[in-house]
């Protein structure tokens, strides 16, 4: 970052994050998801001590016990428990660390090899870029959770085989994004300049090329997150993802739908999690990309 | 065209459709409308009693033969031959394909025996060409002939005395198709296929539609040979999810539900306008070990996995306590089932000790295949697994839970794929053959219906002499057999579960057997107030 | 004529592209596999093979039952699409509204009220939203039936396959009440499937407005005296839904991802209904051809709406 090309003067000293950061200050509903968000990230990460109970620890004489602030709840199972007797919020809490890490993971992955592989193909450019970005498009006419559904048709279900899925229907989109980034700026004369000076190859890749592009990069990563916490617990959802007896939160509702009529918190509470989690990162990452977009200096 | 009030038209049409109709929540979608080919109980549900009939069949109740296609019978001193007097004027029903121009007669049993019978058979292979049951009871073993001695008579010759053999004509795989139908369809452009897809049968309900994995509509049958159906549609609208089976009961878009959950069984209790029907059933689930892989060869590698496990606890979750612990393979209320001997109860001391002497591995993950679908001995395998996991966990043991879609499952299971599975077994009758022959026996081992493919001679001695022993002896021989049973362990008796079915209050005559099986034709709706 | 020409090109190519890219799926995930039957071809022969049989029109049978994979899909397809269309005529009826209703006071409280809500239904699991729905107003409730299509006692004749037209067109004496039957068990499922798009709509076209509103030739115009009203109408709303109209496709693929979890959650006889229970099945023959004709199915989607896109706006055209 320190290579940084920065045309005004007067704000020389301050580093981009730091700029970044003023600027994401500002922005009060920004600031509000980002907090809730640190906060369930916070929890999530100390949820094996904050957790009263082992995930699938079983108490068999309170099956199906309602959450402890209605008439027939108890106090010791906060938010009720489910069929087996298992303690409905340790399993939201142990469970959304399994989505929230695996989605993270898938989100890296995918953009790894999807940035890389856009950065590649587009600085080579010609024929190889055409047919490369040919097949990516061809790629995404499918539908991200019929890709999905059929890797893991394929390898089996489970949380590892779920993951490849998902980052496997993502990867296109890195790909894509990187892509346009890049040849948005290959079009530019900083670009030409660059080449004119004599630099090639890689050191014209990563130096020249690779800074003005992140923000493309962070935008689509900030997006992506939450698409693959919905995507990684869909698959959950439908019985393709974590197998007990690791729990996650599609899985939790999976579970929780044979019996959601008896037992209506079983899906409220689980769900409720999920949906405050993902519209924080939605926020937070609304944020991000207004920040990028209202400032020239950052973009 | 007389009505001029048509909303008031309307509706009289619409209350006299639904006051005839009856919608059934159904657990699954059929593999086969043959029963003859069908392997499991949805198939069996959605063809046998809909639309066939059987020579024989059992008293819903008390299990006693009682005549059906056949008016009567006679049985030959030596127990060899069995002589059947056929009903007259029984027609088959007709459709776009078919129409029939002769009663039922003769040739329309030997048609159905043969067909199974014999692999040359012209309709041998139409289908899977698989009749599991069929075989699995040993008919190709018990029947030498079936001839016809005149259009309204027929003589089946067996090749030993067979103390169960009119209870196997009762039996679903046994039900009467049409010869002339098989006739029409081999000739011209018709495809043989259809005969099974297009059933034709004399039972009291025609086929009319089937949209696959979503619902089968059938219309009654004008011209049954019993009293006709006062129901005149009769749908099975196919609901996997007993979650869904209950909503759907709950909000009238169904007027029975198949295999409440034991838990839902507090909810339709309590409603005012749903009735719950409960009675022990002739079943057992069980946890089977595959006696060919090892380490599950050992005997005391099976023993310590049972000791690990508490059934109490299983029938208190996974049950609802709507089960009895088993002792053996046989229910309680079978003949010949095991006098009252000491339980397996949980013992981790024990379990780890044996484990210990088999040189148990630690690293070994024991697969725990749970089937994916409810069944009446198992309202819920996934969960069953999740408790045996955690007890086996207790005493150091790895595992984890295998599943596939449920045709997939049997076909892996029937193949021996598995280590370890959970799984079980309805009777159709009261006779224990019913039972050890297919589950246990080394028949049942080729077949692969034996689920721990375990083949033992001194067992498979002991059943096989019971099987045509018609003295009080039998029963002994079925309590060493199970002794013998006990002693090596193939599978841990679970559990036999009772059996459920809801229902709305409006729906009367309703009958459930103990063997699971729903009458149709019987059943009647009230008039709403 | 060039550009059309070049978009039917374009189309069998990528068609063409969907078979190799799904035959080489399936081929690798056979060798992957344990294998039963061994047929000893090569991959390039059995692509012949798979070719040859597909331009005949034979997509696969289905495993269990036997039927052609081809029938089954267009028996399947019109319950999809019916759900799919009235949700996007739904998304548009309610979203464009409340657009408009947002952009009359940008960052007043209606605005704010309406994006907060939109990110909201952006951050809905569908299938927690559909069970909720269901809990409250299905078994809670009981408004409305808990899933299928149409009350399996009704015999309708299938003529179009939309169950709305063909018990519209239905001589039986319970057609009409058929109908409403099937109008009444669309509520539940097209509501839930409808949400992510509406939002989608109502916060697109927003900040389209929004930007529009910035541009000079709208301060002059207001400086003009027109009214804020007409100046939404007549200058904004055009320019503003153009974009959204563009990702339409986008939509599209987002659209048939909610489809399938929605099929599943209230029963309905769909194509994604229909695809869950052949992955649930292992049935890989079938899946391959399912997947084929679902991607042929959104490529000539996107392609007819490129073309009239084409065709409506001058400025392509020229």
């Amino acid at each position: 970052m320190a290579l940084y090309i920065d045309r005004y003067g007067e704000q020389q000293l301050m580093h981009p994050i730091q700029g970044f950061w003023h600027l994401y200050k500002t922005n009060n509903t920004a600031m509000f998801g980002l907090l809730i968000l640190s906060l369930i990230a916070l929890i999530l990460i100390l949820s094996p001590l904050l957790a009263p109970y082992e995930a699938n620890a079983q108490f068999i004489d309170a099956l199906l016990s309602s959450p402890s602030w209605s008439e027939n709840g108890r106090i010791e199972f906060l938010f009720g428990t489910d069929d087996l007797g298992r303690d409905i919020f340790s399993r939201i809490l142990i469970g959304g660390r399994t989505t929230l890490s695996t989605a993270m993971l898938v989100v890296f992955f995918a953009a790894l090899v999807g940035v890389l592989a856009g950065l590649i193909s587009s600085f080579i450019g010609g024929w190889f870029d055409k047919i490369t970005s040919s097949v990516i498009e061809l790629f995404m006419t499918f539908p991200s959770l019929i890709t999905s559904l059929l890797v893991v048709a394929i390898l089996g279900p489970g949380l590892v085989n779920s993951a490849i899925a998902v980052s496997f229907a993502m990867l296109p989109h890195f790909f894509k994004s990187t892509r346009n980034a890049m040849l948005t700026q290959m079009k530019k004369p900083y670009y030409a300049a660059a080449r004119l000076d004599g630099a090639r190859g890689i050191r014209l890749l990563t130096i020249t090329l690779l800074p003005n592009i992140t923000n493309a990069i962070f935008i689509q990563f900030s997006l992506s997150l939450s698409t693959a916490i919905l995507e990684i617990s869909t698959l959950g959802f439908l019985g393709f993802g974590a197998q007990s007896p690791l729990t996650e939160w599609g899985a939790i509702l999976g579970e929780s739908r044979s019996y959601s009529y008896q037992a209506p918190w079983t899906i409220w509470l689980p769900g409720l999690s999920m949906l405050v989690t993902i519209f924080s990162i939605n926020l937070v990452g609304d944020g991000i990309r207004e920040t990028f977009e209202s400032d020239h200096h950052l973009r | 065209m007389g009505c001029f009030y048509l909303v008031a038209c309307q509706g009289e049409n619409s209350s006299s459709l639904r006051q005839q109709s009856l919608i059934y929540c159904s657990e699954g979608s059929p593999a086969t409308f043959n029963p003859q080919q069908a392997t499991t109980s949805i198939s069996f549900d959605a063809s046998a009693k809909v639309i066939f009939d059987t020579l024989v069949e059992f008293n819903p109740k008390t299990h006693e033969i009682l005549p059906a296609l056949a008016t009567d019978w006679s049985i030959s001193k030596d127990k060899h031959r069995y002589v059947f007097n056929l009903r007259k004027n029984v027609s088959f029903s007709q459709n776009k394909l078919f129409t029939p121009t002769r009663y039922f007669n003769a040739e329309d049993v030997i048609f159905s025996i043969l067909r199974q019978l014999n692999p040359s058979h012209p309709y041998h292979q139409v289908g899977t060409g698989h009749y599991q049951f069929f075989y699995a009871n040993g008919m190709h073993n018990i029947i030498v002939d079936v001839k016809k001695i005149n259009s309204n008579t027929i003589e089946f010759i067996l090749s030993e005395p067979y103390a169960g053999f009119l209870g196997l004509l009762a039996m679903d795989f046994s039900s009467i198709q049409s010869a002339e139908y098989a006739q029409v369809l081999s000739t011209g452009t018709n495809d043989k296929e259809n005969f099974d897809r297009l059933p034709i049968g004399t039972g009291p309900f025609i086929l009319e539609h089937y949209e696959t994995d979503t619902f089968i509509r059938y219309y009654a049958n004008e011209n049954y040979w019993r009293k006709v159906p006062e129901i005149k549609t009769l749908v099975f609208a196919i609901s996997t999810r007993p979650s869904l089976r209950l909503a759907r009961l709950l909000t009238e878009e169904c007027d029975v539900m198949a295999q409440p959950l034991p838990s839902q069984s507090q909810i339709i209790a309590e409603h005012p306008e749903l009735t719950l029907d409960r009675q022990p059933g002739l079943n057992v689930a069980y946890w089977a070990f595959n006696t060919l892989k090892p380490p599950f060869n050992k005997l005391k590698v099976r023993q310590a996995l049972s000791y690990a496990i508490s059934r109490e606890d299983i029938i208190h979750t996974v049950y609802n306590d709507a089960a009895v612990i088993a002792r053996g393979p046989l229910p309680p209320n079978m003949q010949g089932s095991i006098k009252p001997t000491p339980i397996i109860t949980q013992q981790f001391e024990k379990s780890r000790q044996l484990l210990e002497e088999a040189d148990w591995n630690p690293d070994h993950v024991v697969e725990v295949w749970a089937m994916p679908v409810q069944r009446p001995y198992n309202p819920d395998a996934k969960k069953m697994a999740e408790l045996i996991q955690r007890n086996l966990s207790q005493v150091g043991i790895k595992s984890r839970t295998i599943t596939f879609k449920w045709e997939v499952f049997l076909d892996k299971v029937r193949k021996g794929q598995h280590e370890t599975v959970l799984l079980g077994w309805r009777a159709d009758s009261t006779e224990p053959d019913d039972f050890l022959t297919p589950l246990l026996s080394c028949d049942g081992q080729r077949n692969g219906t034996n689920r721990a493919f375990w083949c033992d001679t001194q067992f498979d001695k002991l059943i096989i002499q019971a099987r045509s022993d018609t003295t009080e002896n039998r029963i002994k021989l079925y309590q060493q057999a199970q002794k013998r049973f006990k002693q090596q362990l193939p599978w841990l008796p679970i559990a036999h579960a009772e059996q459920f079915i809801a229902y709305r209050k409006s729906i009367q005559n309703l009958t459930l057997s103990s063997t699971g099986g729903l009458n149709f034709y019987q059943i009647t709706k009230a008039r709403p107030e | 004529m060039g550009f059309m020409l070049k978009q039917i090109v374009r189309l069998i190519l990528m068609l063409w592209g969907i078979t190799v890219l799904a035959f080489v799926f399936f081929e690798v995930a056979q060798t992957t596999l344990p294998s039963e039957d061994q047929t000893g071809f090569t991959h390039f022969e059995n692509y012949q093979i798979f070719m040859s049989s597909m331009l005949e029109g034979d997509f696969g049978t289905l495993h269990q039952g036997g039927e052609p994979v081809l029938t089954e899909f267009f028996h399947k397809l019109p319950a999809s699409t019916e759900l799919i269309f009235t949700a996007i005529i739904i998304a548009w009826l309610v979203g464009l509204p409340l657009a408009l209703l947002a952009v009359k006071k940008p960052m007043g409280i209606t605005d704010r009220t309406i994006q907060l809500i939109g990110t909201t239904i952006y951050s809905l699991p569908v299938f927690w939203w559909g069970i909720i729905l269901l809990i409250m107003f299905a078994t809670g409730l009981e408004w409305f039936p808990v899933g299928g299509r149409l009350d399996y006692i009704y015999a309708i004749e299938t003529v179009t396959g939309s169950a709305l037209i063909d018990t519209l067109l239905s001589s039986k004496v319970y057609a009409q009440e058929a109908f409403w039957d099937a109008v009444y068990r669309m509520v539940l499922p097209v509501t839930t499937l409808a949400m992510l798009p509406t939002a989608y709509v109502t916060l697109q076209i927003r900040a389209g407005m929004e930007e529009i509103l910035q541009h000079d030739y709208m301060k002059s115009a207001k400086a003009r005296g027109m009214s804020i009203r007409r100046i939404l109408w007549l200058h904004g709303l055009p320019n503003a839904v153009q974009p959204v109209l563009n990702s339409m496709s986008m939509q599209f693929s987002m659209l048939v991802t909610s489809t399938i979890i929605v099929e599943f959650i209230f029963s309905w006889p769909g194509i994604g209904h229909w695809f869950l229970i052949l992955i649930q099945r292992q049935d890989y023959d079938a899946l391959r051809g399912a997947l084929i004709l679902i991607a042929s199915m959104i490529l000539l989607l996107n392609t007819t709406t490129d073309v009239l896109r084409y065709w409506s706006n001058p400025r392509l055209r020229r």
